[in-house]
C-alpha cells in the first residue's frame, strides 16, 4: 500500500480489512442513490467498537473525513462518499451478541442484516419491526442511521420505536453508551435524536433492539380497483373503520403492468385496474375471519372488481410477491430507476397521485407508483436511462415537483428513505432558518470539526443558495 | 445567584407581556415542591411565551412551566423558583382530521377534553396517553407519561408526531410534521418529550389518534390516595424479581404497596401507603429502602426505579431519578446549548440538569 492513511488503518484494522485498489472502490461509489457518484480514498471495515474508536481518532488527526456505511441500500446518498475521505463500513461486525427473549430485546452489531435478526427472533415467536424492502442485505445500522421503515412501519413504528440503546462512537474515537435494555430510560431521549441522524453525529457500533411478537395469524387481502379514487377511499376507510391493518400497500396500474410483463416477477395480479391494494391483518385466528370479512366488504363498497384472500403462508407469499419484486421489475425498464419518497396526509393521496401522473407525461417519463398507502407514504419510481443527460435532467425535475406537491399537501420530503444528498436543497421546504441553524448546532456538539458524513442531512449554512431550493443533485458529483 | 424581590419579578413579567397577565402567587396551590415562585405569569400565545423565556433569561430568572399541574411532584426539587410559567391559556384543539387521524392542540389541553372530541369520530387518545383528571397534552408530553400497561410502541413518543417550542433565547422553533411517517432532518422533538420543560417549553402538540374500535376500553388511571409513588421499568421478564424485592423491603414495616403491574412491558407503579395511625416519621425510611431494594434487582435487570411522587422534604434527601445514565455529560451539553444561562427547571431534571 502506498498511501500511508491505508497503512495506518491496516495497522488498525488489519491488512485484509482495508479496499484501496481503484477496481474494488467502484462498488463504493454510490449507494443505492445512484445519481450521484463520488470514489472514496479507500474502505476501512473494523471488526470491534474499539478498531472503530481508533480508526476514527486517526482519521480525525489525519484530517480526513469519514462515511459511515452499512449495505449500502439507502436510497438518498447517505452513504455517498466524500471526496478524499474513508469509508468506515460495518459488514464485519455482524454478530448478534444476545438475544432475550423473555427480555424481549437484542443487542447486535451494527452490521447484522435485518432479515437476519428477524430470522433468530423467529426462532422465539418474535419479530424486528422495521421491515425495509431491502431486509435481506441492509444492516440494522443503516436502518438505524436512516429511521427505516418498511410495509409493516404502519402498525409497528419506524425503527426510532425499535431502538432501545445505543452504542456510538463520535469522530474524535470517544465511546458513548445511550439508552438501555428498556423504555423509557431517564435523561433526555438521546437515542431518539441519534436514530435518523444519518452518521452525521456518530457511528454506531452496537444496537439494543426491542422484539415484538409475532402475531398468532395473519391474512392477506388483495383488492384490485378499476379507479385510482376508489381505491385510495379503500385505503381512508379500512384505516378508520379499526381493521389496523399491519401492513397496507399500493401498486398502480403502470407497476402491475412492468410487474407482470416481466417473466422472472410476473405474480399473476390483476392488470385491469387503476390500483391494487395489499392488506395485511393479524391477530387470533378466530378475529381474522371477522376482519378478513370486514375489509372484503370495504373494497367492494368502493367497487373492488376482484379479491383475493392469502390465508396461509404460501398463498399470502404469493400475493406479496410482486409487491416484493417491484423495484426488480423497473429497473429493466430503463435500466436506473429514481426511487422517490414522500408522505402525505392519507385524505390528500387521490390527489397527489393524479399529480404524479400528470407529471410524468410533462416530462415524458414512466413513473410507476408503488407504495405504503396505509401512511400516505408514496413512492413514485422514475425509470430513466442515466447515460441520456436530457432525461436525466427530466427525472431529477419531475422528482422535484412531485415532492414539492407532497410538501403541498401538508406532508413532508422523506417518509423513510432520509435526505441524505438527494434532498439537502428541499429541507428549507420544511424548515426555517432558524431550525436549521439548530440542525447544524447539534452537528457541531457532537462533531465540532465536521468530519463525519459531511454534506449530508442538513444544508451548510454558507451553501445559500442550496438551502434555498436553487441546487440540485445535478450539482453533485457522478 | 440573584435573589429578586417579588415586586421586580412581577414588574418584569408585566412590561413583557402586560400587566393582566401576572398575579402574585397562592401559597395553596401555586409551591413547587415547598417553594413559593415570586409570580406567576399567564401568557396568552406562543409568541408571549418565547418573550417570556428571552426576558427570564436576560434576567436569570428561574422559570417553571406547568400546565395541568397534576405531574408537578416529578423530578428533583428545583434549585430556584422566580416565575410559575401558566400555560393554561395555551389551550384547546386548533386543528382536527379523522380521516388523517392527526390532532394539533395547545399544550394545555385536557387529556379528558381531546379525548371527548376525537371520541365523537370515532377516534381515541387512549393507549397512548393515560387519561389522569385534570392532566393535559404537554405535561404528559413533557413527563413523557405513557400508559404502563400497554405494548410499545405507544405513549407520546409514539403519538407526538410534531411540535413547536418556544426557547430562552426568544425563537419558536418548529418540529415533526402532519404525517406521522416523516424522517425528514434530525429528530429533535424526541429530545423534549420526557426532558421536564428543561430544554425548551413546548407550546403546541401534532399527535395522532388511533381508531377507537382498535383499542382495548382504557383501565381508569386514577392515582390512589398514598404517600408515594414509585415507577420500576425493566426488560419483560424481569419484573417479577424486582417485584419481590419490593414486597420484601415492606415486611415489618408500617406501610404497604399498591401495585400496578404489567409482565408484557416490564412497567410496575407502586403506590405505599402509611398504615393509619402510623409513626409518619419513619416512612421516608422505608421509601429509602424500597428504592434501595427495587433499584438494586432493576439494575443488575438493566432497568431503573424512578420517584413519581413524594413529599417535597422527603424528596430532598432522596435520589429522585437514580444513577444518572453513562451518557450524563452529554445531557449536559445539550442543555448548555439549549439553555446556557440556566432558567428552565433549574436542577429538577436527572443529575441534578
Amino acid at each position: 500500500m502506498s498511501d500511508d492513511l491505508a497503512r495506518a488503518i491496516a495497522g488498525i484494522v488489519g491488512e485484509d480489512g482495508v479496499v484501496a485498489d481503484a477496481a474494488s472502490l467502484t462498488t463504493y461509489e454510490s449507494d443505492a442513490f445512484t445519481l450521484a457518484r463520488e470514489r472514496p480514498r479507500l474502505v476501512a471495515l473494523p471488526r470491534s467498537t474499539g478498531e472503530v474508536s481508533r480508526a476514527l481518532a486517526l482519521c480525525k488527526a489525519a484530517g480526513v473525513p469519514v462515511v459511515p456505511r452499512g449495505a449500502g441500500t439507502g436510497l438518498s446518498g447517505g452513504a455517498l462518499p466524500v471526496r478524499g475521505g474513508v469509508i468506515l463500513e460495518t459488514a464485519r461486525m455482524n454478530r448478534i451478541v444476545k438475544l432475550d427473549p423473555a427480555g424481549r430485546y437484542a443487542v447486535v452489531q451494527p452490521g447484522v442484516t435485518n432479515a437476519a435478526l428477524s430470522a433468530e427472533a423467529g426462532r422465539h415467536g418474535l419479530v424486528f419491526g422495521p421491515d425495509p424492502s431491502s431486509g435481506i442485505v441492509c444492516t440494522l445500522g443503516g436502518n438505524a442511521a436512516e429511521n427505516a421503515g418498511g410495509p409493516h412501519a404502519l402498525k409497528h413504528g419506524l425503527t426510532s420505536q425499535h431502538v432501545l440503546g445505543l452504542e456510538v462512537v463520535l469522530a474524535d474515537g470517544e465511546v458513548v453508551e445511550l439508552g438501555g435494555v428498556h423504555d423509557g430510560t431517564p435523561g433526555y431521549d438521546l437515542v431518539g435524536l441519534l436514530v435518523g441522524s444519518e452518521g452525521i453525529l456518530a457511528v454506531t457500533t452496537a444496537l439494543t433492539l426491542r422484539l415484538t411478537p409475532l402475531a398468532p395469524a395473519m391474512r392477506t387481502v388483495l383488492a384490485a380497483f378499476p379507479e385510482l379514487r376508489d381505491g385510495c377511499e379503500a385505503v381512508a376507510d379500512l384505516i378508520s373503520a379499526g381493521l389496523e391493518p399491519s401492513a397496507l400497500e399500493a401498486l398502480d396500474r403502470g407497476t402491475i403492468a412492468t410487474i407482470e410483463a416481466s417473466p422472472e416477477y410476473a405474480a399473476g395480479y390483476p392488470t385491469d385496474c387503476d390500483v391494487a391494494l395489499l392488506v395485511d391483518l393479524d391477530g387470533s385466528a378466530e378475529s381474522l375471519e371477522a376482519k378478513v370479512a370486514l375489509a372484503s366488504q370495504i373494497c367492494r363498497e368502493h367497487r373492488a372488481s376482484e379479491l383475493r384472500i392469502g390465508s396461509d403462508p404460501a398463498s399470502r407469499l404469493k400475493l406479496w410477491k410482486g409487491r416484493k419484486s417491484a423495484f426488480g421489475a423497473m429497473g429493466r425498464l430503463r435500466g436506473d430507476v429514481y426511487v422517490l419518497d414522500g408522505t402525505v396526509p392519507r385524505s390528500k393521496l387521490a390527489e397527489v397521485l393524479a399529480l404524479t401522473v400528470e407529471v410524468a407525461a410533462k416530462h415524458r417519463l414512466t413513473i410507476c407508483n408503488v407504495f405504503h398507502a396505509g401512511d400516505g407514504n408514496l413512492h413514485p419510481n422514475i425509470s430513466f436511462d442515466a447515460r441520456d443527460p436530457d432525461m436525466r435532467a427530466r427525472a431529477l425535475a419531475a422528482g422535484e415537483e412531485i415532492l414539492r406537491a407532497c410538501i403541498d399537501a401538508g406532508g413532508s420530503i422523506t417518509g423513510e428513505h432520509g435526505i441524505g444528498v438527494e434532498k439537502l436543497s428541499f429541507m428549507s421546504w420544511m424548515f426555517s432558518e432558524r431550525e436549521l441553524e439548530e440542525m447544524e448546532r447539534l452537528k457541531r456538539l457532537f462533531d465540532p470539526e465536521l468530519a463525519l458524513n459531511p454534506g449530508k442531512l442538513v444544508p451548510s449554512s454558507k451553501g445559500c443558495a442550496e438551502a434555498k431550493g436553487r441546487i440540485h443533485v445535478e450539482t453533485l458529483p457522478r | 445567584m440573584t435573589v429578586f424581590d417579588p415586586g421586580r419579578v412581577r414588574e418584569l413579567v408585566a412590561s413583557t407581556i402586560g400587566s393582566n397577565a401576572v398575579r402574585a402567587p397562592l401559597d395553596a396551590s401555586d409551591r413547587v415542591d415547598g417553594l413559593l415562585p415570586h409570580a406567576v405569569a399567564r401568557p396568552e400565545c406562543a409568541a408571549e411565551v418565547a418573550e417570556l423565556l428571552a426576558m427570564a433569561a436576560r434576567e436569570r430568572l428561574a422559570v417553571i412551566p406547568t400546565a395541568g399541574g397534576t405531574k408537578r411532584t416529578l423530578g428533583r426539587p428545583p434549585e430556584r423558583a422566580d416565575l410559575l410559567l401558566d400555560l393554561g391559556k395555551l389551550r384547546g384543539i386548533t386543528d382536527w382530521s379523522p380521516r388523517d387521524q392527526v390532532l394539533i392542540c395547545g399544550p394545555a389541553t385536557a387529556l379528558a377534553d381531546t379525548e371527548a372530541a376525537v371520541t365523537a369520530d370515532g377516534q381515541t387518545l387512549v393507549g397512548d396517553w393515560p387519561i389522569v383528571d385534570g392532566g393535559s397534552l404537554g405535561g404528559s408530553t413533557a413527563t413523557r407519561s405513557d400508559a404502563f400497561d400497554r405494548p410499545r410502541p405507544s405513549g407520546p413518543r409514539w403519538a407526538v408526531i410534531g411540535m413547536k417550542v418556544a426557547h430562552p433565547d426568544g425563537s419558536i422553533t418548529n418540529h415533526g410534521a402532519r404525517v406521522a411517517k416523516n424522517v425528514a432532518g434530525l429528530d429533535i422533538g424526541k429530545l423534549h418529550i420526557g426532558a421536564l420543560g428543561t430544554l425548551g417549553v413546548i407550546v403546541e402538540l401534532t399527535v395522532r389518534t388511533r381508531c377507537a374500535a382498535a383499542v382495548e376500553p382504557a383501565r381508569a388511571e386514577g392515582e390512589p390516595l398514598c404517600d408515594a409513588r414509585i415507577e420500576i421499568r425493566v426488560p419483560p421478564g424481569a419484573l417479577g424479581a424486582v417485584l419481590h424485592e419490593a414486597s420484601d423491603a415492606m415486611a415489618g414495616s408500617n406501610a404497604r404497596l399498591d401495585v400496578r403491574a404489567s409482565a408484557s412491558t416490564g412497567v410496575a407503579r407502586i403506590a405505599m401507603i402509611g398504615a393509619e395511625g402510623a409513626d409518619r416519621t419513619v416512612l421516608p425510611e422505608v421509601l429509602a429502602m424500597l428504592l434501595d431494594r427495587t433499584r438494586g434487582a432493576a439494575t443488575e435487570a438493566g432497568g431503573c426505579v424512578l420517584v413519581l411522587a413524594a413529599p417535597s422534604e422527603w424528596k430532598r434527601a432522596l435520589d429522585v431519578w437514580g444513577e444518572p445514565p453513562r451518557s450524563i455529560a452529554w445531557m449536559r451539553k445539550l442543555k448548555d446549548l439549549y439553555d446556557p444561562e440556566r432558567v428552565l427547571n433549574p436542577g429538577r431534571f436527572v443529575g441534578g440538569i
